[in-house]
């Protein structure tokens, strides 16, 4: 018992990266971070919880509150803990540490159990605890409520997130498809993606919904709960535990739900430990190929250089899901909310189009149509992150025998291939929402490419600068990289300055060729200072 | 040919990490680079490579200069980094096809070497395989093959045989021979001392960023006589 809790210890200091040796200022200003971001969480919860009871009131139904907490507190377990206990039973790099270890199977298991508990435990607050300690006092409940509440916070999520384990050590055991580390990556992503997109059309066809139809629509959701609590006794139990205090019956469900979680638990870890064993010492990154045509062609160097540049950046998920995704997902995001709109709306918005269509072919047209395009290239971190996603092998710069301001081109490319999504989807938006001619088109489209070869160069310098190079994980790159920030403020001031040099006339055609004429200058000078000085600017990366 | 000219290096203001180095690896010969931890082995190799900016001096490749033409040096050498965890999401055929076209192999002869090499390096049916599935010999391989693939003059070579197997280690070791048989330049840096005696033609030691010895085996135990193998004369002069 001991040993495993010393394990599930340090797998989760691990997990969540303590004592990663930062310094004191550095990690107290990350704990405030923190801080405030649960502190603004559980104010959001309160609130809505607030929302509800109230709802709930005019309906005289405040119990279906309880059973909604649980229920969802249940399958927000269930789902979560299929990621993290797939990430933490056979993603995580520590099993290789942990089988030499004098540490029995079972002990093992228990502990990664543990820590995808505990895991759980972290957003249950935002699903339970809150929401029924702000239950409790708005509705005056006596201590027992707080008792149990308790008991019910500790042990609800241990089966769900038990069964989770369950389920992705059997699916691990016996098929192929989650063996791949990055398959899963891919997938688990684009599935958290979709369910946010479906999430935000729900919520737009609700969005007008009365309070009486909101609370008879949670008369609805709480009908499928009590249904669902049939199958799903743990719920049922823990509901009783909450709300029957008269005589011992929520005593006896707590002891139940106790009892279960335990139970469960233990038989889980001593029916699976030998089997999570054996699969986890399976796991790879790799797809064998075998027997297949060796590929050997001749290109040119700027062509091969690129090819390798796009191969890693797509073939690496944490890249892929962070810098490339989000340049297609997000716009539609954005875009969503103008798609559904009824009759009223739509009438508005034709009214707004025309207006728009008669005033956008001018200076401050084109800054605004510039500026959202800035927006969209925002997303775009590809370019950015160029020198920093090599780590350490981005010494590999210096002894290649291509010209240090060559290499900073090419790997301005797949920034600039991807921004071409934007520029399309602003340039045909505008020509098939707005009546504008095609010369106003033609010169957005002109001066939106040329805006993409300067950013992209210039987050490739802004990279150079200050790369980060010495990273253990390959998201810290796309997450913990300041350069990312630095390059966000720059969007920020050229869009200023967009802004500024398009005030300064009312001839469209001159301000699109000034505009061309000054970041084709730019960007000359950016290359020819790279090549002069690529030494001194290359220093950190050696 | 390499010529390392007067060159030195400073990390820190005051602290001279190379101090004024001067080495001539001759064509035909293959130079083992020892030194203890921290000596300035890496950092040499660096500035040789076009890595590290030089302090002053210079170091020329072929008498090509890595300051003023680091293009053209860098086409003269093939470098095999102490890491060879490189470009690990790509496949080693696109690894290999990448690096002959940096080198700009003929394309006549870029398929004929890759074939060759790979056969001969026990590596040809796992080119189509990711090299983050390669075991750490394989992955030494690959980054091997990539620098035999352009057939430069001069190799260098940082740790070379960490992680080979005996059969790939014998292999470098005999391709080592053969390239310099051929009059090119091998130099290369190295731990295990019984390496540098049996394969060197001359030796250099380095201690705190000074040379401290640069000759033969021979030259070198006929300086220090009181001992007999290279092992307890590299502990004399550098613990000194």
């Amino acid at each position: 018992m001991k040993e495993t809790l010393i394990l599930s210890k340090i797998l989760l200091k691990n997990s969540l990266n303590i004592n990663n040796g930062k310094s004191k200022l550095k990690a107290t200003a990350k704990k405030l971070l923190v801080f405030f971001a649960v502190a603004y969480i559980a104010c959001v919860m309160g609130f809505l919880s607030v929302e509800l009871i109230n709802t709930l009131k005019t309906v005289n139904q405040t119990g279906i509150f309880l059973s909604l907490c649980l229920i969802l507190t249940v399958a927000v377990s269930l789902i979560r803990s299929i990621i993290s206990s797939l990430q933490l039973l056979y993603f995580s790099k520590d099993i290789e540490y942990l089988l030499p270890l004098p540490i029995s199977a079972l002990k093992i298991v228990l502990a990664k159990f543990n820590v995808i508990i505990i895991s759980s435990y972290v957003l249950e607050i935002f699903t339970l605890a809150i929401p029924l300690i702000i239950y409790g006092i708005y509705m005056m409940q006596e201590v027992h409520f707080f008792i149990m509440t308790g008991i019910v916070f500790m042990f609800l999520p241990i089966i769900p997130t038990i069964l989770s384990a369950l389920i992705s050590i059997v699916l691990m055991r016996f098929t192929n498809i989650f063996k791949n580390k990055d398959t899963v990556q891919y997938i688990t992503v684009i599935m958290a993606f979709v369910l946010v997109i479906v999430m935000q059309f729900y919520i737009m066809n609700n969005s007008e919904m009365t309070e009486f139809m909101f609370a008879n629509k949670l008369l609805e959701v709480d009908g499928i709960a009590k249904e669902l609590s049939n199958y799903v006794i743990i719920v049922k139990q823990a509901f009783i535990s909450l709300t029957e205090f008269e005589g011992l019956e929520y005593v006896k469900n707590a002891i139940l739900l106790v009892g279960e979680s335990i139970t469960v638990y233990l038989l889980t870890g001593l029916l699976t430990a030998k089997t999570y064993i054996k699969s986890a010492t399976n796991i790879t990154s790799v797809k064998r190929v075998k027997n297949a045509k060796l590929n050997i062609s001749k290109r040119s160097i700027a062509r091969s250089y690129i090819d390798k540049e796009v191969k890693m950046l797509f073939r690496t998920p944490a890249f892929f899901l962070n810098t490339v995704l989000p340049i297609f997902i997000l716009p539609v995001l954005l875009v969503l909310p103008f798609i559904d709109v009824d009759m009223a709306s739509a009438e508005d918005i034709s009214i707004a189009i025309k207006i728009i269509s008669e005033n956008l072919q001018n200076t401050m047209g084109l800054a605004i149509i510039l500026c959202i395009m800035l927006f969209l290239y925002i997303f775009n971190y590809i370019s950015v992150t160029s020198i920093s996603r090599e780590g350490e092998n981005a010494i590999i710069m210096k002894y290649l025998p291509i010209d240090l301001n060559k290499q900073c081109r090419y790997k301005a490319v797949p920034g600039f291939l991807l921004n071409l999504f934007p520029i399309l989807l602003v340039t045909i938006g505008i020509k098939f929402i707005f009546s504008v001619n095609n010369i106003f088109i033609l010169e957005i489209l002109l001066i939106g490419l040329i805006l993409n070869v300067f950013i992209n160069y210039c987050g490739v310098l802004i990279d150079i600068i200050n790369p980060k190079l010495h990273w253990t994980t390959e998201y810290s790159v796309v997450k913990q990289n300041i350069n990312m920030l630095w390059y966000m403020l720059f969007m920020i001031a050229l869009g200023f300055a967009i802004f500024a040099i398009c005030s300064c006339f009312d001839n469209i055609h001159i301000v699109t060729m000034l505009l061309i004429a000054i970041l084709a200058i730019t960007i000359a000078f950016l290359d020819n200072f790279v090549k002069q000085y690529n030494i001194n600017l290359f220093k950190k990366i050696s | 040919m390499i010529e390392i000219k007067n060159v030195t290096k400073s990390y820190v203001k005051n602290k001279k990490t190379i101090d004024n180095l001067n080495l001539q690896i001759k064509d035909g010969e293959i130079f083992g680079f020892l030194g203890p931890n921290g000596a300035g082995k890496t950092t040499t190799i660096k500035m040789i490579t076009g890595i590290l900016k030089i302090d002053e001096g210079d170091i020329l490749i072929d008498g090509k200069s890595i300051k003023e033409s680091p293009v053209d040096a860098k086409m003269s050498f093939g470098f095999v980094p102490d890491s060879p965890d490189m470009f690990l999401k790509l496949k080693g055929i696109e690894y290999l096809n990448f690096i002959a076209d940096i080198y700009k192999v003929p394309a006549e002869d870029k398929k004929e070497r890759i074939e060759e090499l790979s056969k001969e390096f026990e590596i040809y049916e796992n080119l189509n395989e990711q090299i983050q599935s390669y075991s750490h010999g394989m992955r030494q391989k690959i980054l091997i093959i990539g620098v035999l693939l352009h057939e430069p003059k001069n190799w260098i070579l940082d740790e070379p045989l960490t992680g080979l197997d005996p059969k790939s280690a014998y292999d470098l070791k005999e391709m080592m021979k053969s390239h310099s048989k051929k009059g090119n330049t091998v130099f290369f840096s190295t731990h295990v001392l019984e390496v540098a005696e049996k394969l060197c033609d001359r030796i250099g030691i380095i201690n705190q960023g000074k040379l401290i010895f640069v000759g033969t085996y021979e030259e070198m135990k006929e300086q220090f006589k009181g001992n007999n193998s290279l092992e307890e004369i590299f502990l004399e002069m550098t613990e000194k």
